[in-house]
C-alpha cells in the first residue's frame, strides 16, 4: 500500500508524533511512544483523529485507521486531506480483494493461456 | 481456533493434494515422535499448512515415502518423512491444543478430561523446545489480558494472536525471516483469530464470553450483523488478505508454491465467505 501518511504533518501541534512516524517505517518502540504522546492530548479534534489514524496505519490496524479517518471527516467535512487518505485506503484494500477473489466453481485457471484449448484439440 | 485454514479443493491440482496429504500424515508422525502417541489426536489442518509453508520458505526439502501408519496398517501410503522441522511443528501443534483446552477449562469449565491426552506431550515439548513453548505461553497471556480489557476493536483484540504467529515465524525461519514474512504471518494469525470470533458470534453472545464483534456492533445475531454492517466486517477481513498478498509478494519460496497460494488466495477467502453466510463447516474434499 502506498504510504498514505508519508511525510505527514499537522503544524506545530503534532510535530513530535510525526517525527516518530516519518522517515523509515516506525518500529514498535516508536509507535508506543507516538501513542503515548497522542493519549496525552486533551483536545481530540479532527486532526487528532487523523494523526491517530496514521499511528493505526503503521500498527497495521487498518480497520481502526478507517474508523478514525471517517471520524475526522465527520468533524471536519471540508478537509480534503482526510478524504484523500480514506479513499486511498479503501481503494487499495478493495483492489487486493478483487485480485484475490476465488474463481467461481468449475472455472479452471491453472494452465497457461491457450493450454486447455491445445489439450482439448489434441484429445479430440 | 482450529480448522479454518483449508485448501480450495475445486482449484487444487492432484499433485498438491497428494503433497498436502503426505504433509498431514507426516505431521501426525512428527507429533508422535516429539510428544508421544496420545497427542496425535490433536492433529490440525492449521499446523499442517504451517508445515507446508515453512518447509518451502526455509528450503527444507520434503521427502515423500510409502509408509504404514497407525490408522493405515495394511496399505502403505505416501507420507512426508519426519524431519527436525516437522518434529518441532508437532510439538507446536500439541502446545497450541493444550493451551486451547486450558482456555476452555477457564472459560467454559469444560475440556479437563480431553486435556489429559496432551499433558505428557506438553511437558515433553516444554523440555525439548523451551523457547517455542515460552513464545506461545507469553502470547496466550497477552491474549487473555487483551480480552480482559474488553476492547471493541477487532484489530486490537486480534493483535496478540497475530504477534504470536509473527514471532513463531521468526523462530522457525531464523535468518530467512524478513519484514515480508513478518507481514504474511502476522496477517495469518490475525485472520485465524478473527474468523473464529466471527464464527462464534452467537455462541459468545449467549454465553457472555468476550467477542470483539459483539462489543463493536451489538447485534442479536450474526445474520443481523452481516446485514447491517457486512461491508465493515468485509473490509476488516479484506485488510488481512491485503497484508497476506503483500507479504507473499516479498517472500522467497524455494519450491513450488501452488499449494500455499491455493490455501492463502483461495481457501481462506472461501472459508471467510462460508462464515459470512453462516453456513455449516464442511469437511475438506479429497479424503485425508
Amino acid at each position: 500500500m502506498r504510504n498514505l501518511f508519508e511525510n505527514g504533518e499537522s503544524g506545530e501541534r503534532f510535530v513530535e508524533v510525526w517525527a516518530l512516524l516519518n522517515g523509515d517505517y516506525p518500529d514498535e518502540k516508536a509507535l508506543d511512544e507516538a501513542q503515548k504522546l497522542l493519549d496525552g492530548v486533551k483536545e481530540k479534534d479532527a486532526e487528532w483523529h487523523y494523526v491517530q489514524a496514521a499511528v493505526d496505519f503503521y500498527k497495521r490496524f487498518y480497520y481502526d485507521c478507517r474508523k478514525r479517518l471517517k471520524k475526522a471527516i465527520r468533524l471536519d467535512p471540508e478537509n480534503g486531506k482526510y478524504r484523500a487518505a480514506l479513499a486511498e485506503l479503501e481503494e487499495t484494500v478493495k483492489s487486493a480483494k478483487e485480485a484475490g477473489k476465488p474463481l467461481p466453481e468449475g472455472k479452471w485457471d491453472g494452465c497457461a493461456e491457450g493450454c486447455c484449448e491445445a489439450c482439448c484439440e489434441s484429445l479430440c | 481456533m482450529f480448522g479454518y485454514v483449508k485448501y480450495d479443493f475445486v482449484n487444487l491440482r492432484i499433485k498438491d493434494l497428494m503433497l498436502y496429504k503426505a504433509m498431514y500424515c507426516g505431521l501426525c508422525k512428527g507429533i508422535a515422535r516429539s510428544c508421544g502417541q496420545a497427542a496425535r489426536i490433536g492433529l490440525t489442518y492449521d499446523v499442517t499448512f504451517l508445515s507446508v509453508l515453512l518447509h518451502n520458505i526455509t528450503a527444507t526439502d520434503v521427502r515423500v515415502e510409502k509408509q504404514n501408519c497407525f490408522e493405515h496398517r495394511i496399505k502403505k501410503r505416501p507420507i512426508a518423512a519426519v524431519d527436525e522441522l516437522t518434529e518441532e511443528l508437532g510439538a507446536l501443534n500439541t502446545v497450541l491444543v493444550y493451551y486451547k483446552l486450558t482456555d476452555d477449562i477457564l472459560d467454559k469449565k469444560r475440556g479437563r478430561s480431553r486435556r489429559v491426552w496432551f499433558k505428557k506431550g506438553y511437558k515433553r515439548s516444554k523440555k525439548r523446545y523451551p523457547e517455542l513453548v515460552q513464545i506461545v505461553e507469553n502470547y496466550m497471556k497477552e491474549q487473555a489480558k487483551a480480552e480482559k480489557a474488553k476492547s471493541s476493536s477487532p484489530d486490537m483484540a486480534a493483535d496478540p494472536s497475530a504477534c504470536m504467529m509473527q514471532t513463531l515465524s521468526r523462530h522457525f525461519l531464523k535468518e530467512k525471516a524478513s519484514p515480508s514474512t513478518d507481514r504474511l504471518f502476522y496477517a495469518l494469525g490475525k485472520w485465524v483469530y478473527l474468523i473464529d470470533a466471527l464464527d462464534d458470534y452467537e455462541k459468545d453472545l449467549k454465553k457472555k464470553n468476550y467477542n470483539p464483534f459483539v462489543l463493536a456492533y451489538g447485534c442479536k445475531t450474526r445474520a443481523e450483523l452481516m446485514e447491517r454492517f457486512g461491508e465493515d466486517v468485509a473490509f476488516l477481513f479484506d485488510t488481512t488478505f491485503y497484508d497476506m498478498r503483500e507479504g507473499m509478494s516479498g517472500v522467497k519460496f524455494y519450491f513450488n508454491r501452488e499449494l500455499t497460494d491455493n490455501v492463502i488466495l483461495r481457501g481462506l477467502p472461501a472459508e471467510t465467505e462460508r462464515v459470512f453466510k453462516g453456513a455449516p463447516p464442511q469437511k475438506m474434499s479429497g479424503k485425508l
